[in-house]
Order: C-alpha cells, then structure tokens, then sequence
C-alpha cells in the first residue's frame, strides 16, 4: 500500500504508521457463542455465512473424525455414528459429581475426581478441546472480517465462574491459538456496551440469565469508570433449566418411567426449547411427546418455571445486601442474556425492583459488543475514551484449617487484582514440608466448598516448631485467577511450590492436546492463509486502479498500461479460485510491474508540492525517515 | 487486616485524619487505578505485568481500608506505631464487656423469635452507640493519646462485630 500512498513535504512515504491493531471480544456462551468488533466506541457482532451473528455452541463429533461446529443438528442418517455435545460451558472446570441433571451424552469419569470428560464417536475429548473448537469458528470469523491474524481477544466469563472454571477457559482460548487478552466478566461486558453506547450512568444492576448460567452484578457507573459493587448468581443455573424442566413435564405426561437416552434426548430438549418459545407469544402451545399429545398452559408453565426464578431472586437480594445499597437507590436494571427475554421473568423482576426493565441493546448480542470495546481498547488502539473497569472476585478464597475448617483470606466481592498475605508455622521440630489446601467458597466446612489446589511447599529450613514464619501470598489477578507465593521469612528462602490443581488440565495434557490440534490445524491454516492472499490481492488491485484512473492517461503509454491492466485481470481471477501460492505470486509480481507507475506518481507530487516554495524554505526540508 | 507498612493516606493522597472527604477519596483512588491497573500494560513484559497487579493491588487496598471508617480508625493507629491486634489489647471498660454480651444474647433469643423488628431497634441502638464512641476517638487522636485513642477502637471493633452479627441474623431470618 505504501507504494501508492503520496505525503506531503514533511512526511514520507518511507514512515510505518503504525497498523491498527486487529482484536475481537469473544461470548462463549452456553446456548449461542458470539464474536465482535470494534473501532472507536462502536462494535459489531459479526454474522457467519448464515448471516446469523449467533454460532450455536454445539460441536458434533463423527466416527470418521470429522468434527463440525454450530449447525444445530445433524442429518438423521448420521445420528448414530455422531455426538453431538450442546452446553459444554456447564462442564468446563467441572467434575462429575457438579452434573446433578441428565445429559444427552456420555461423561467419563477423570482421574483423582478431576474435570469430566466426554465420550464421543471419535474418541473422549475434554470439555476445554470441544470448546477450543467453537473459539476456533469465532477466531476464523474475525480473522475474515478484520483481513489479518488477530493481535488479542477478550473472551467473557459468568462473573460467578470459580477458579477452575476460568482457568478452563483460558485453556480452551489457548488451544484456539487465541492470545487472551483478559477473561471479562459477562456483566461488566454489558455495562461497558450500555456505557458506551447508551451513556448508562448510576448505581445499576446487570440481570445476566444465559443458556446455563445466571449473574447478577451490582455495578456503580460514572464518567467512564465502571465499579462492581457485588456480584452474585449461580454458574448452573439457566434457560436450560426451564427446557429441562418442561421435558421432565412431558415425560410425566406420557408416564414414561424412563428418561430416553441420547439422540432422543437431544431431541426431546429441542422440542421443550421450542414449546418455551412458544409460550413466550401465546398462553398455551401444542405439546406431544411419544404417544401423548396435549396442551401446556402459561399457568401450568409458570408452576414449573418459577422456582427457577425465584432462585435468581435470591441472588438479586444478596447482592443488595452485600453492597448495602436498597432497592430504591438502583437507577436502571439491564437485562442481558436470550433467557430475559421470557415474558415470566422480566414480569417477576419487574416486580421485585420495582421498575421498567432496560433491554434497548439485544440480550443475545450486547455481552460480546462489550467484550470487543474493551478488547479495542486493551489491544492498543486509542480513540480517547478512557474506560476504567473496577471487577470483583465472586467467591471468597481460603485455606483449610485445624479441623477441616475453611478460613477465608480473600473475601467475596473484593476489588481485583487483590493481594493478601497470611503467615504458617510448622508444628513439629524439623518439619520442612507443609501442604496448604486451597479453596473457593462461602461456607463453614471444607467439605462443602470447591477444592482448588494442594499446595506442597518444601525445603522448609529445618528449625524447632512453631520457630519457622511461612508467609504465603495470595494473589489474584484482573482475570479472577489465583497465584500463590511462598516465603520462609526468617531464612529468606523462597519455598517452592507444587501446584496440584484439582480440576485443571496438567501442562502435558494440555501439550497433547497442541499437538493434536496442530495436525487438524494444518487445514485451519490453509483455509486462513488463502483468505488474507485473497484480501491483500484485493487491496492492491483497488489501489492501483484508484491510481490509474487518477494519473494513467498522463504518466504511463498505451502499451504499458495495457500491460497494468492485463496484469490486474489476471491476479483478479486467481484471487477467484483456491489456489494461495499462484495468489501469492501474482500479488507480487502486480506489485514489481507497477513500481515504475509509482516512482512517476511520485515525482510528480513532489514537483506540484515544491512548486511556490523558495529556495531557502527548501534548504531546510529534510524528509523524515528517507536515511534510517 | 493491614499487614504492610504503607501509609495509605500518603498512597491517595489525603491529610492523616479521622474524617475525610470520600468524593475526594474516591476521585484520586479512580485517577491512580486508571495509571497503574493491569489493563494499561496487557501488552507488556511479564515483569511489568506482575508490578501493575501488585501495584494495584495495594490501591484497591488503600481505598477500601480508608473507606471504612472501622479500618480507617485501625490505619490511624497502625501508623502512630500502636499494634492494633487483638492480643496486645488493654483492659477494656469492664461496664461495656458486660453490655456487649448481654446483647449478644438478646441477639439470640431474637433469632430463634424470629423478632425482624426487634433486630431492626437493636440496629439502632448499635449504630447510636457506634456515633458516640467515633465521637470519643477522634478527640483522643486530636489530643495525640493514642493508648486512649486505641481503647475506644477497640470499643469500635466490639460494636461493629455485632452489628455485623444482627446483620447476619436478619438475613438468617430472610432466607427462612
């Protein structure tokens, strides 16, 4: 591009402006996965070849090892030898015994109680691989829109997702080849959307109810700073309930004893998806299931939805009473996530704060517009607007203590990053290893909070008990995650710490999974390189007509820009079809034929500029950059 | 809950003192973070990663303790010299440990009535007795005892531990 772009005295060609830099937020979410795009406050999800900006997040894995990404099922021959993994968010981070409902497919019990797999027709794959996949589909879609690799995503998390499950997201992201620029809490996501966009100001609360999960954030807004007061929720809650919920009905309704398995679950969920659906126009829908058929009523639905609800109420009041604000102070309750819009829910928040709901930004879309304007911001590109984003961490963390007691060190809904120190001794004489038991939660007991790592600290110098001082340090990060440092302070060592990490992937799981990745990546990379010689083909065929139909009749004979035009025909039919290399070469010998074309337009420019200046103003002009 | 040596007053820029002004507070803590937070420096090296998330860390610190009146009082203290931990307390007013435990236990039996407004008046009457005692700590800081100045903070402390604890008995009764 820099061959045909002419500068003023002062300027040169010669500088590199520096490129804007390429990011994108990201949604992973339960039910629908999102990417988008920003440039100066404004962001754009972008649409699939679909046109639906929605990818939904399922991944059909088939016996001949082909794996598919966001259609939402597959042809009916090819059930059987395909597994089709909806939901996998809820499993991120998990373990089996955190699955209380039945799935439409099956799950592998990991070693040590560690995150679950999945069975599939091609194999057992970690909840972190099939969510690599669908991060993958995003990537590409941005890599697309933005013309080049990306320099950094943003990628949201339920602001209620613990340790293990954010740490499995940034496997996932990893995985995906994506540089993860910061895991963004969903909630803040929105607000910084409504922010930007809406100009949302005051003491808000972002209502969150996804596909599988629920957030609610009490958030403080004002000149750009973003302040989470609260955060509450439950990272297993969501509409998928209320499918569940009315497929539990229906299997009632046919007296079934048993719940049926696999594909015709998957079905039977669909079905109840879209009798949900139906119910949110009319009072009552057509229902069948095997032999029944009958109808659900908006009363009978409401029975079944409601405790769901009210759970979510339940949350809504801790979090006011966390942050100590009342109802009365809130200024607006944003409604975010495709499950808000059930007429029953907005009905009953509508009641429980007492005022009209704020939906103007679609429920579905806004996490990831947010998203993409912080990852604008975060990746390097400037445009003015400073945005300060103040985050919590949403459960509090501890260590186990005398008596499986769990003792809190970071309390919930601490500002983050956050950093606490606490000081261990050892108990016998010359004890030089300790262990420190980590964990996430609220209550009393360990045995009732989430296990997040063992801790082993060694070379403990041997001394008589109680002598040696080991502070331990806490720290938590602007992505909510953990990193724990260990010191004997009355020797100075710096013990060393295993870290035995209860659900994540240990780093040679995770090389594994590069090293499979890379194989079926080879064609992911095809794909990618003929796209960008596709759009940098593009790119320099508009520029040099833009510059033959200015300065061609004057600078250049018939039969040399004949030959341009020939030149450019060519490499736009080869920019057609598939072959990179061919692109490639033609890009570049476009480029070699036209550099005299350049040096011409050039000269010409230079002599129009200099023209009117006097000798001395010329003496003083040194071109920038010209002798680096 | 402060176990380093900063001077948070210092760090945001404010006058050592019992009260302060919280927009004030509130505007140089936004004006430090938006300089020092992670997210100025994602594309940076580790190094310069791993000092902002400190260096951040310290601020939310700063900003929570010099919020809270309760911790406010403590940072005051703490930077006297006078060690604030439990243990190293004086001989609290005798008088008082007895009300506090009489409380404690009206506290209880309005848990197991199942009196919300019983706990509400007891609130009050907490928050009465917390106003008084602030007013007798800031005029010991004024006259620089600080033995004395420690005496009422710990006073404090008692009186926002059970306020704490009707807190927590209301929401019991909330959740039920």
């Amino acid at each position: 591009m820099a061959l045909f772009t002419i500068a003023e005295p002062g300027q040169s060609t010669l500088i590199t402006t520096p490129r804007r830099k390429r990011a994108a937020g990201i949604d992973l979410g339960t039910t629908n996965s999102l990417v988008a795009v920003a440039n100066a406050g404004k962001a754009e999800t972008i649409a699939g070849s679909d046109g639906s900006s929605l990818l939904p997040s399922i991944v059909h894995y088939r016996a001949d090892d082909n794996i598919q990404v966001g259609v939402l099922s597959v042809p009916d021959e090819s059930i059987l030898a395909t597994t089709s993994i909806s939901s996998v968010k809820r499993l991120l981070g998990r373990g089996r015994k955190d699955i209380a409902y039945q799935l439409p497919y099956q799950l592998v019990d990991a070693p040590l109680g560690g995150m679950s797999c999945i069975k599939t027709a091609a194999g057992t794959v970690s909840p972190v691989q099939v969510s690599a996949e669908i991060l993958k589909q995003l990537g590409l879609r941005a890599v697309t829109a933005l013309g080049g690799e990306l320099d950094g995503v943003v990628i949201t998390v339920p602001a209620y997702f613990d340790e293990p499950q954010r740490q499995a997201t940034r496997d996932a992201a990893r995985l995906a080849g994506l540089n993860v620029l910061r895991l963004l809490s969903e909630p803040t996501a929105a607000a910084v959307a409504y922010g930007l966009d809406k100009r949302l100001q005051g003491t808000v609360i972002i209502y969150d109810l996804g596909g599988g999960t629920f957030d609610v954030s009490l958030m403080k807004l004002h000149n750009g700073v973003f302040e989470v007061l609260a955060t509450g929720g439950d990272s297993a809650l969501g509409g998928d309930d209320f499918d569940r919920a009315i497929a539990q009905w229906l299997v009632q309704q046919e007296q079934l004893k048993n719940i049926p398995v696999a594909g015709d679950y998957q079905k039977l969920l669909l079905q109840a998806r879209s009798i949900k659906h139906g119910l949110s126009e009319k009072n009552e829908t057509l229902a069948c299931y095997g032999d029944w058929q009958g109808i659900l009523d908006r009363k009978t639905y409401y029975q079944l939805v409601d405790p769901l609800i009210e759970a979510t109420l339940k949350s809504c009041r801790r979090v006011l009473r966390d942050a100590d604000i009342q109802i009365a102070e809130i200024a607006e309750v944003v409604m975010v996530g495709g499950a808000t819009r059930c007429p029953r829910v907005r009905e009953k928040v509508t009641a429980f704060f007492q005022k009209e709901l704020l939906c103007s930004i679609d429920p579905d879309k806004v996490v990831a517009l947010g998203a993409a304007l912080q990852a604008d911001v975060l990746v390097g590109n400037k445009y003015g607007e400073e945005m300060l984003l103040l985050d919590v961490i949403p459960l509090s963390l501890g260590v186990e203590t005398m008596g499986g007691l769990m003792e809190k060190i970071i309390p919930r809904n601490t500002t983050i990053p956050a950093s606490r120190a606490q000081e261990f001794t050892t108990f016998k004489d010359g004890q030089t290893v300790m262990t420190l038991h980590v964990l996430q939660g609220e209550r009393e007991l360990c045995s009732d909070c989430r296990s997040l790592a063992k801790f082993e600290l060694t070379g403990i110098p041997s001394m008589v008990a109680g002598a040696a001082r080991i502070r331990v340090t806490f720290q938590v990060d602007a992505d909510g995650l953990l990193e724990v440092k260990a010191q004997e302070i009355v020797t100075g060592v710096n013990s060393a710490i295993v870290v035995k990490p209860a659900f994540g992937l240990q780093e040679n799981e995770i090389e594994t999974m590069l090293m499979t990745a890379y194989t079926n990546a080879a064609a992911d990379k095809a794909l990618r390189s003929l796209r960008e010689k596709q759009v940098e083909a593009d790119r320099h065929i508009e520029a040099l007509e833009a510059a033959l139909k200015a300065d061609g009749d004057n600078l250049l004979d018939s039969a040399e820009r004949i030959r341009l035009q020939q030149s450019i025909n060519t490499l736009r039919q080869a920019a057609a079809g598939n072959d990179a290399g061919q692109i490639e070469q033609l890009t570049l010998g476009l480029n070699t034929l036209s550099v005299e074309f350049a040096n011409r337009r050039m000269d010409m420019q230079i002599k129009t500029a200099l023209a009117g200046h006097t000798m001395e103003e010329l003496d003083h002009y040194i071109p920038k950059g010209v002798n680096d | 809950m402060n176990t380093s040596n900063h001077n948070y007053f210092t760090l945001l820029e404010l006058t050592p003192e019992c009260e302060i002004d919280t927009l004030v507070l509130e505007k140089n803590f936004q004006r430090l973070q938006s300089l020092l937070h992670p997210d100025r420096f994602v594309n940076a090296d580790a190094t310069r990663r791993l000092l902002a998330i400190q260096q951040s860390s310290i601020l939310n610190d700063g900003y929570k303790i010099l919020k809270s009146p309760l911790h406010r009082a403590e940072h005051l203290l703490q930077l006297q010299g006078i060690d604030t931990s439990v243990h190293k307390q004086i001989q609290l007013d005798g008088k008082f440990l007895i009300a506090q435990m009489e409380m404690r236990e009206d506290l209880e039996n309005l848990l197991l009535q199942g009196n919300a407004k019983g706990m509400i008046f007891m609130q009050k009457e907490v928050k009465k007795e917390i106003t008084s005692v602030w007013a007798a700590f800031k005029i010991q800081i004024m006259a620089a005892t600080y033995m004395a100045a420690k005496a009422q903070f710990h006073k404090l402390q008692f009186l926002y531990r059970l306020h704490d604890e009707i807190r927590a008995a209301e929401d019991k009764l909330l959740d039920t």
